[in-house]
């Protein structure tokens, strides 16, 4: 059995209980010593065999040696983990949760390292070959000059084992004698490195400049995205609830409304049918009796069991941007509420990798949500709520989504590319840059096109150097839905520091997306589910000056 | 009682006549728009939103307040005046007893009361269901919502014989009743206050009790114990009027 234990509880010793109808048994876990507060890195080998690894004393991170049936199979355990380093390691025994694990870690950012070895079968087994960015065909020894840089010196050293391979993805790094040495490959936010030198064996084990080597090829590129900037919290939650046409999603405002208005209208019959005496009073007594009495049941009936009220609401926004080779890192901001008291159970799809409350429970309410994970990678999410309780979440999700917005700075123009490659259709799509904002309109499935646009120069500014306005101006875009107009505004693009990507002069390209996957939904017929998610692509400008 | 003379007076002056529709129409025509714009107020509030969560507190106060303002009215005959006979003519010239005039003012008082509170019924019920309140909840609110309109609107009746030809002085008295009891009483003692108590009671929240030199009585029993020698107060203010009447 795997638990995975959030970062936030570790700080106190963990009692995990087990109980049956049978028996009871408790364990408790101190989780402290094995803290790291830098990001870990952990190496896989065969049979614990680790090369003389060493990054040497400038490297923060961890280095955790462990096997290859101790790999979690909840991505969420390998979160504080920045790299995985395989060495001469077969991944035919790795679980299915175990490699969907893996992947979506790597597409959440992780950086695998596949260090090649004498054993080159191993290579070739599919389990592997699934992250490799190469196809290993043998091995060869050849000699390895390791100096990529212009002043290294460093002498070539001979007789090195290296896997030979033809590349299927990424891009060649290094290459020897027309063996590709390093070869780099991206998934989705993550990165595979593959060298093909096999470290542990001699020359390379006994090599010095071994240490200062790894430390290249594990070396961070940089520049890595800005996380997704979106609030979520009680003010943006009050904002939409507040929203008439949000409120009747969970009350039958209209109804009330008829039945308030035919019930004024019945009394008003009565008590004209009483003074007019056309009916003999007591008919008319009897009747209005009659009347008020099937009103009042008749809409208890109705806005208690019929009338299409939900027990609960779930509210999906999602913000979805342009990763790299077609993937996007998605924050979908939950909010649960209920009208009723009664449990939820969230079905959360595969991909998932944090799931942060928002929302503080009150201080007398116990929090006894659970998370159950299958061996599929779905996820259920149970979640007792009292009634009109509600609580807010984040999940952060990286996902497939093969829709391509490109942009071409020239002089005053901006060169737009957009290849809808996805399977769904975007609705209402803007481009928004420093003082202008064009409507681009629907953009269906497979559409591709290159346009062009206009950047505004400030008229006064013009004559002096031709200086653009930087701040991005999102105040003026309507919506015709609401609530799609709350989200924009208070969640998406909301006015304070998360705005910093685009009020320094930036291009944003957004989009509605038509019709969403569910990446969370709760499958009851009594409980709404309303997604909303929006594409969004921002790219700096450069200013005059950068030109 | 059918033939109490009090009673059908007063039963065809409001409804023979139609001077009493006005008071069900004020009841209602405010009672149905603040129940339905109180569903687009909503606030958040620590964990929890009001609005359509609230609706049926909301609409049980403002139906607390309405049926106890118009009770008191009713009971002070402030609507149509000049068609009711004056209460010394009923005991002077047409002899009543004073039970007689008693019963009839005091039945009509009770119809008006269970009559408001049946045309309100459908907004409460209506309310309770969008507001998912438990039924034993809204029967309890009903109760409270007659007995307090009654324990209230005895007053009017004690105010009526009181001062019967100072219809202004009545009218005044009538007000600062009402005021006291639904605003003022909430400063002295929370729980005597019938909206904190029925809010409470909505809210399932415990009200503190009464202490008084280290006996202590649960915020229940003191605010039903208020109540009830309200009623009793008034009910013997009204009895000992009725006497005085027709001693003078």
């Amino acid at each position: 059995m795997h638990l995975t234990v959030d970062p936030d509880f570790i700080s106190r010793p963990l009692k995990i209980t087990f109980s049956s109808p049978a028996d009871r048994a408790s364990l408790e876990v101190d989780l402290r010593r094995y803290f790291s507060p830098a990001p870990v890195t952990l190496m896989v080998s065969e049979g614990n065999t680790i090369p003389p690894l060493s990054f040497g004393s400038a490297s923060a991170n961890r280095l955790v040696a462990l096997t290859l049936t101790e790999l979690p199979p909840d991505p969420r355990a390998l979160l504080g983990v920045s790299h995985l380093i395989l060495y001469d390691q077969s991944l035919r025994d790795l679980s299915r949760s175990q490699l969907l694990a893996l992947d979506s870690w790597l597409t959440a950012g992780g950086r695998m390292v596949i260090l090649g070895s004498l054993n080159y079968p191993l290579y070739q087994e599919p389990a592997i070959s699934r992250f490799l960015p190469v196809r290993v065909t043998g091995i060869k020894r050849i000699s390895f000059h390791p100096g990529p840089g212009p002043n290294d010196s460093s002498a070539p050293i001979d007789n090195v084992w290296a896997q030979a391979s033809t590349v299927v993805t990424g891009k060649v790094l290094a290459e020897t004698q027309g063996i590709p040495v390093l070869v780099e490959a991206s998934r989705g936010k993550g990165r595979i490195t593959y060298l093909s030198l096999d470290i542990g064996r001699p020359p390379l084990s006994q090599w010095d400049g071994l240490p200062k080597f790894l430390q290249r090829v594990l070396a961070s590129p940089g520049g890595d995205d800005l996380a997704l900037r979106t609030r979520w919290d009680e003010t943006v939650f009050a904002q939409l609830i507040q929203s008439p046409s949000f409120i009747s999603t969970y009350v039958p405002t209209g109804a009330l409304f008829l039945a308030i208005v035919g019930y004024l209208l019945g009394i008003g019959v009565f008590s004209w049918l009483w003074q007019r005496r056309r009916f003999a009073r007591r008919t008319v007594m009897v009747t209005g009796l009659c009347f008020v009495t099937l009103s009042g049941l008749g809409g208890y009936l109705l806005f208690s069991r019929g009338g299409n009220i939900p027990d609960g609401v779930l509210l999906s926004s999602t913000v979805m941007e342009s990763s790299a080779d077609g993937y996007v890192e998605a924050q979908s901001n939950l909010a649960m509420f209920s009208t009723q008291i009664r449990q939820y159970d969230l079905a959360i799809e595969r991909g998932w990798m944090d799931l942060i409350p928002v929302s503080v429970p009150a201080k007398e309410r116990a929090e006894p949500a659970v998370v159950f994970q299958d061996g599929s990678g779905s996820s259920r999410f149970q979640l007792p709520l009292r009634e009109w309780d509600y609580r807010l979440f984040r999940v952060r999700f990286v996902d497939r989504f093969p829709l391509r917005a490109e942009f071409e700075q020239q002089g005053g123009k901006l060169l737009m590319r957009l290849n809808n490659q996805s399977a769904k259709d975007l609705a209402d799509c803007w481009l928004v840059t420093p003082g202008q904002r064009y409507a681009l309109g629907d953009i269906p499935r497979g559409a591709s096109w290159t346009r062009e646009f206009a950047l505004a120069v400030e008229e006064g500014q013009q004559q002096a150097g031709g200086r653009r306005s930087d701040a991005v101006d999102f105040r003026e875009i309507p919506f015709k839905d609401k609530t799609r107009e709350i989200l924009f505004h208070a969640s998406f693009f909301p006015r304070d520091d998360g705005s910093v990507r685009w009020s320094a002069g930036a291009a944003v390209f957004f989009g509605w997306v038509k019709d969403p996957d569910r990446r969370v939904s709760v499958h009851d017929n009594r409980i709404r589910n309303y997604d909303y998610t929006l594409f969004r692509a921002i790219v700096p400008l450069a200013g005059p000056e950068d030109e | 009682m059918k033939d109490n003379p009090v009673l059908r007076e007063s039963l065809e002056v409001f409804f023979g006549e139609g001077h009493g529709f006005a008071v069900y129409f004020y009841l209602l025509i405010i009672l149905a728009p603040v129940e339905f714009f109180s569903l687009y107020l909503p606030s958040l509030d620590a964990q929890m939103w009001s609005g359509s969560a609230s609706l049926f507190k909301v609409s049980a106060v403002t139906t607390l307040l309405l049926m106890v303002y118009f009770a008191l009215r009713v009971a002070n005959q402030e609507f149509a005046p000049w068609r009711f006979k004056a209460t010394k003519r009923w005991l002077r010239e047409d002899g009543l007893a004073i039970a007689t005039v008693g019963q009839g003012q005091l039945a009509f008082l009770s119809l008006h009361v269970a009559l408001s509170m049946l045309l309100c019924l459908p907004f409460l019920i209506w309310a309770a269901a969008i507001a998912r309140t438990p039924l034993p909840r809204v029967a309890g609110t009903l109760l409270l919502l007659m007995f307090y309109a009654f324990s209230y609107s005895i007053w009017g009746l004690a105010t009526l014989v009181l001062w019967e030809r100072r219809a202004e002085s009545r009218q005044v008295f009538i007000r600062c009743w009402f005021f006291f009891v639904v605003v003022i009483s909430a400063l002295f003692y929370l729980p005597v206050n019938p909206v904190a108590f029925l809010l409470a009671y909505l809210g399932r929240q415990e009200l503190a009790p009464l202490s008084i030199a280290g006996w202590k009585a649960p915020a229940a029993v003191a605010h039903f114990a208020f109540h009830l020698l309200v009623a009793f107060t008034g009910l013997m203010a009204y009895r000992w009027a009725l006497r005085r009447d027709l001693a003078v």
